[in-house]
């Protein structure tokens, strides 16, 4: 799995690459079925499949193991995956990743009724990518899902009464506290 | 016989004694007019002395000549003598010298009238007549000039002052501005008209400085409407019309644009004052005033919306106040405040055709001043209920019996319009069908034309799709009449079926009328058999039709038995079938009834209440207090009376508006995915911004959706695969076929 994921590949590979991807992907959730019923988590199978892989890659390849991961959490013939499990996952996926992290997943834990969407939780990549330097990048006017749209405006909310410009830096000093 | 040769000399010689004559006669000296003959010897002269040999030939020097006469006639006569006069004086001999000149270049160019036939015309000179003209120009005109504007110019503003001046010199004057420009403007306007323009500037800046300072708004524009219309007055009697333009603009600006911030928002008199005074006329003059100006309408318009809403606002409060204060009647408030509305509407509207003369942009601030009020909500209901609730006051028995037909059709066209400015419009039609409903069930409609009128002006206002379901509900009514002839008949024509007791059965096509939960009642026999019996009836005329039982519309005459007397009771269905467990027993208890009847905490303490802690008391409920708890125990009221022989005893309505709103959501959700995909299907790909923005605007007709519930929409379409986020750029979507 893992020289799967951490090479880039000539055309011929990636083709081959991808069909072979695909017959892995079979093959793990035949894995992760059977392996449900000696009562080892999904998260120690999580963490034992990043061990084995070179997550130093580059965005587009790390945002298809992203996507695998949630693909690996859901439960058989449901579209949307727990909060709770969506939690633990980004807890292990997205550590050192995303500055806002652990607000992120209060905000959730506490606010967040419904199961986590495929969408939602591709957006969720897209969003610590995109405010990896400042939450400015983030555009209120986007197509970003309500949730995040709520954590952001709760987090500049908080300090609503600062100007803009303060409360950015506000922001920043929040994610270098949780920076992992 | 060879024509002599004229000599140069000679010839001029001739025709200089023609043109001292002619002098002499433009100075008024007594002198014979010109005969024929000495003007075709005049003439003559002038051919021959053209059309000689070389060298004799002597155009030229004749063409240099006539001009010579002219500039030496300015110089020694007509200079010194305008040089001597000052203002309106030299104005006076100005025209005076300007005709004569006029004459002179007349007469001239016709005794030399052979030059400009072939001399001029060969070598492409200017024209007798042209020459004639600009030495006048250069002379006279160019020295005069200046000193002929400024007495003009002063004259103008002592006729401001209120002093006559003589008006036909001033035009004569101005006249030869315009007749020097051999057919331009530019001497008019560059010599006369930029100053006259300047002056008139200056004069008015001081005015309105001073004007603006003493003089109330109303006042202000009288004047200012007095000056503009003296201006105009002016440049019919003696200005060029083209002048007219810009002389308006000018005196517009400085009266009018300068100072129309301090003169519109004056303390006492401005544009808010006249508004709250009803200062009609005044509102007409200050529209009549501002319309011409570019943008000027605007403050104007400001105001007037800020003023309705204001207004409107302020009824607002008073009905919430008022509304707080008394608990009994609270209905009563919010009424008063539709009608309130109706009367601002009406009021203003009268504004804006009259005042302002039906102009689109005090349209639009009225219109926009409606939407900022008549959306908020009071004492918890939102104007959409309110609204619906006034209908439902005039339409239902007992509401406005007193108004005449045409007064009442008219305050419903009224209610319609107050409707355009209620954004949320589906939840208005969902509260007026439900009253609707209720009104067409429990036989409460006043007057059947009066509810198809309200319905054609709903049509006419929100289209045909606000108000099917609607009509369907009415003719609905309409065909169980007949269908309820032809159940009778079927019992006549079958009377093993009879149930033995009176049936009768409204049939509701499901989906016109609002939806109503039907439990399952446990009924009494007796209804039970009359059930079958209608279900018997109805399979007979058609199949593949459900019929489901809404017992909590129904009602139910029910004999009772007392001690004194029999009474009927009329009653809904829930109660009537809690009544007819008292057949098997005297006493029961809450959690029996309950259980028998099979019916929630809710239905049992409402229906229970009606019975035992209202107004008429059918049943004695221990403890005898106001208020039901599952602990009550309840008894037949044996001597239970009344003087009427038959009474009506209502359930109250739930309260329907919680559930209205939970409906209103729901269908707004569903409008909104239609919306979403109806538009990706169309446009395939589209940015996130411009598909919020044309779901907001195909949905505005009925309601203004939430930026954020059509975000949910999309994720929820995206889970399920209607839509799709664009690969590259993820604030696009795109359709899934």
């Amino acid at each position: 799995m893992h020289t799967l994921l951490g090479r880039k590949g000539t055309g011929k590979t990636v083709t081959f690459k991808a069909k072979v991807s695909r017959e892995a992907l079979t093959q793990l959730s035949k894995l992760v079925e059977s392996r449900v019923s000696t009562g080892v988590t999904i998260f120690d199978e999580l963490s034992m499949l990043m061990s084995r892989l070179d997550l130093t890659v580059d965005f587009s390849e790390f945002s298809r193991f992203y996507d695998f991961v949630f693909f690996m959490c859901r439960d058989n013939g449901q579209k949307n995956i727990a909060v709770s499990r969506a939690v633990t996952a980004w807890k292990l996926v997205l550590a050192g990743r995303f500055s806002l992290l652990h607000p992120w997943c209060d905000f959730v834990e506490k606010n967040q009724r419904y199961n986590i969407s495929e969408d939602t939780w591709q957006q969720v990549l897209a969003f610590s990518w995109c405010t990896r330097d400042n939450l400015e990048a983030y555009d209120p006017e986007g197509a970003w899902p309500v949730l995040i749209d709520d954590f952001v405006s709760r987090c500049t909310g908080l300090v609503s009464l600062w100007p803009n410009k303060a409360s950015y830096i506000f922001i920043r000093i929040l994610m270098i506290n949780y920076h992992c | 016989m060879e024509r002599k040769t004229i000599d140069f000399d000679q010839g001029w010689d001739y025709m200089q004694k023609g043109i001292t004559k002619l002098k002499r006669i433009l100075e008024g000296l007594p002198e014979t007019p010109f005969s024929s003959e000495e003007y075709m010897m005049l003439y003559t002269t002038i051919y021959n002395m053209c059309t000689q040999k070389p060298p004799y030939d002597f155009s030229q020097q004749l063409y240099d000549k006539y001009k010579e006469a002219f500039d030496e006639y300015i110089k020694t006569t007509v200079l010194p003598s305008l040089r001597e006069k000052h203002d309106e004086f030299m104005l006076r001999e100005l025209v005076q010298r300007w005709l004569n000149h006029k004459v002179m270049v007349r007469w001239l160019s016709r005794f030399f009238h052979y030059l400009d036939r072939y001399f001029i015309a060969r070598r492409s000179l200017p024209g007798l007549n042209a020459v004639g003209l600009s030495c006048f120009r250069d002379l006279v005109y160019m020295e005069v000039r200046v000193n002929a504007r400024k007495a003009v110019i002063a004259l103008i503003d002592k006729e401001r002052e209120g002093e006559q001046i003589d008006r036909s010199l001033l035009k004569n004057v101005l006249d030869i501005f315009v007749e020097i420009g051999m057919g331009e403007m530019d001497q008019y306007e560059q010599d006369f008209e930029v100053q006259m323009l300047e002056d008139t500037a200056d004069y008015y800046k001081s005015k309105a400085t001073n004007w603006i300072e003493i003089d109330s708004c109303p006042d202000y524009m009288l004047k200012a409407e007095d000056c503009l219309r003296r201006e105009r007055d002016r440049v019919s009697h003696y200005l060029h019309s083209s002048t007219e333009q810009k002389l308006v603009e000018k005196v517009q600006h400085e009266l009018l644009v300068t100072h129309a911030n301090q003169l519109l928002e004056k303390e006492n008199s401005g544009c808010h004052a006249l508004l709250r005074d009803d200062k009609v006329e005044d509102l007409s003059r200050m529209y009549r005033l501002y319309h011409k100006i570019p943008k000027g309408l605007d403050p104007v318009a400001n105001v007037f919306k800020q003023h309705i809403t204001a207004e409107g606002t302020a009824l607002v409060q008073q009905a919430e106040d008022a509304s707080n204060q008394t608990t009994s009647g609270s209905g009563s408030q919010e009424q008063v405040l539709v009608r309130k509305f109706i009367e601002l509407h009406d009021k203003y509207m009268a504004y804006v055709n009259d005042c302002f003369m039906n102009h689109t942009l005090f349209h639009k601030a009225l219109k926009e001043a409606f939407e900022i009020f008549c959306n908020k909500t009071v004492a918890g209901s939102s104007s959409a209920e309110l609204l619906a609730t006034f209908c439902d006051n005039i339409l239902k028995k007992g509401g406005s019996e007193k108004l005449s037909d045409e007064a009442i059709e008219e305050t419903l066209e009224k209610v319609v319009k107050l409707l355009a400015y209620i954004s949320d419009k589906d939840l208005f039609a969902e509260f007026y069908r439900k009253k609707l409903a209720r009104r067409l069930l429990f036989d409460r409609s006043a007057n059947d034309d009066h509810e198809k009128c309200i319905l054609t002006k709903l049509k006419q206002q929100c289209g045909g799709q606000f108000t099917s379901k609607m009509e369907g509900m009415v003719v609905d009514l309409t065909l169980a009449r007949d269908n309820q002839m032809k159940f009778e008949e079927y019992l006549r024509d079958n009377s093993h079926a009879n149930p033995g007791i009176d049936l009768t059965v409204t049939v509701l096509t499901t989906g016109f009328w609002p939806s109503y939960k039907s439990f399952d009642l446990n009924l009494p026999s007796e209804m039970i058999k009359c059930l079958e019996v209608f279900k018997d009836f109805y399979e007979t005329k058609t199949k593949h039709r459900k019929l489901t039982w809404i017992y909590s519309l129904g009602t139910c005459h029910v004999i009772g038995k007392f001690e004194a007397k029999n009474i009927e009771l009329v009653v809904p269905t829930y109660p009537a079938a809690a009544l007819l467990l008292f057949n098997n027993a005297d006493r029961l208890s809450y959690s029996e009834i309950m259980t028998q009847l099979n019916l929630a905490h809710e239905d049992i303490a409402r229906l229970l209440h009606s019975l035992s802690c209202a107004k008429y008391k059918i049943l004695i409920k221990e403890p005898n207090n106001k208020t039901i708890s599952p602990n009550d125990i309840f008894e037949f009221n044996y001597k239970f009376t009344d003087k009427m022989r038959r009474i009506k005893i209502p359930l109250p309505p739930a309260d329907e508006r919680k559930k209205v709103i939970e409906d209103v959501d729901k269908d707004r959700r569903y409008a909104i995915d239609a919306a979403i995909v109806r538009i990706m299907k169309s446009r395939k790909v589209l940015g996130h911004q411009q598909l919020v923005l044309e779901c907001v605007e195909q949905l505005g007709r009925m309601f203004k959706p939430d930026i954020k519930a059509i975000k949910k929409r999309i994720e929820d379409l995206i889970t399920r695969d209607y839509l799709e986020r664009d690969k590259d750029n993820p604030n696009t979507f795109r359709y899934l076929a």
